[in-house]
């Protein structure tokens, strides 16, 4: 009897730490965790082309086999990468309370909904014994692998063109500033030569954001959302360039208003 | 026997309620900072708490803005491998 409860304790006690450790887990923790997992589907994709290559080259059991457990392995990788990256999402909306509501809401609703449903995916993966297994499951999990990252993804999106936007709000409100304080200086052409510039630069990081809040809006089922994730991504990336080139202006003309004292 | 159990049972919750409290009121990710203070008028003052060099702005503004900014990243997805 005491041996039992000493073996309850025991494990109740690893168990509470796990749960600790895991709510502790920071967005930046998550994030990285992420890109490792990122890399290990990468790697298992590689292994599997090769054993791919090698069966294509020589018809054997042994690399019939290796073509499929190295099948399953990228598959049970990206359902890994898929995971991680849902969890990097659910940390980043929890810490940060000054994202819209409704964005936060549906994204803690969509990754719960999917963290449930990897599980079940896994089950099917560990379930495949032969190539044509792995081609019906591979089908299969196309569309349901898609479907665990569509909506968060897109909202996701949404998030970062929000966080871009309120950076542009933020550089505006400075070039606004700089602009109204060289405006009472004597000799100002060459700052409002670099204000004008860092404007532009602002204008184009919003139609930027604006472009990429519209692919966002298209990463949907059907369809090709990860491209379109991919696609608004791109724009955010063409965005912060414009940013910090204006930032790079408005540096430039600080400096110029600083010496004219 | 049974009271070392329910002990146990509560330092978990304790601990487990640590945890949680770490995730939601310790570190956290800033969607939008600014290195300088602000006085009670809002204009924003340097570093050293010398007066505006230019009204409502500092150099640690734009320095904090230009650091925001070089931390902002887009990842793509990975996706599944090829058939």
């Amino acid at each position: 009897m005491n041996t039992m409860i000493f073996r309850i304790i025991t494990g109740l006690l690893v168990l509470c730490l796990c749960i600790s450790a895991a709510s502790a887990l920071t967005a930046t923790d998550a994030k990285q965790d992420w890109l490792d997992a990122k890399q290990r589907s990468l790697d298992a994709q590689v292994a599997h082309k090769e054993a791919k290559i090698d069966w294509a080259a020589d018809k054997t059991d042994d690399n019939n086999r290796k073509v499929i457990d190295t099948g399953k392995d990228a598959l049970h990788a990206a359902l890994d990468e898929a995971e991680a990256w849902l969890v990097w999402k659910q940390r980043e909306v929890e810490e940060n309370p000054s994202l819209p509501a409704d964005l936060r809401a549906s994204i803690e609703d969509d990754v719960d909904a999917n963290l449930a449903k990897i599980d079940a995916l896994r089950d099917e993966v560990d379930a495949i014994e032969t190539r044509v297994d792995l081609g019906i499951t591979f089908l299969r999990m196309v569309g349901e692998y898609l479907e665990l990252l569509t909506y968060v993804a897109r909202n996701s999106g949404f998030v970062w063109a929000h966080v871009a936007e309120t950076y542009a709000d933020t550089a505006d409100a400075y070039e606004a500033k700089l602009r109204s304080a060289a405006e009472a200086m004597p000799d100002n052409a060459a700052i409002v030569e670099r204000l004008d510039h860092a404007r532009d630069e602002i204008d184009s990081a919003r139609e930027n954001i604006d472009n990429a809040r519209e692919r966002y809006g298209q990463v949907v089922l059907p369809g090709t959302p990860l491209i379109q994730f991919s696609s608004g991504n791109d724009y955010l990336r063409i965005a912060r360039g414009d940013l910090l080139s204006a930032h790079r202006s408005m540096n430039q003309a600080y400096a110029l208003m600083v010496a004219q004292g | 026997m049974y009271m070392l159990l329910a002990g146990v049972l509560i330092v978990m919750v304790l601990v487990c309620g640590c945890g949680q409290k770490g995730q939601d009121g310790g570190e956290a990710t800033p969607l939008q900072t600014t290195g300088a203070a602000e006085d009670a008028t809002g204009q924003t003052t340097q570093g050293d708490g010398g007066p505006p060099v230019i009204e409502g702005i500092s150099q640690e503004d734009l320095d904090a803005l230009g650091e925001d900014l070089e931390a902002l990243e887009f990842e793509d997805l990975g996706g599944l491998p090829d058939r």
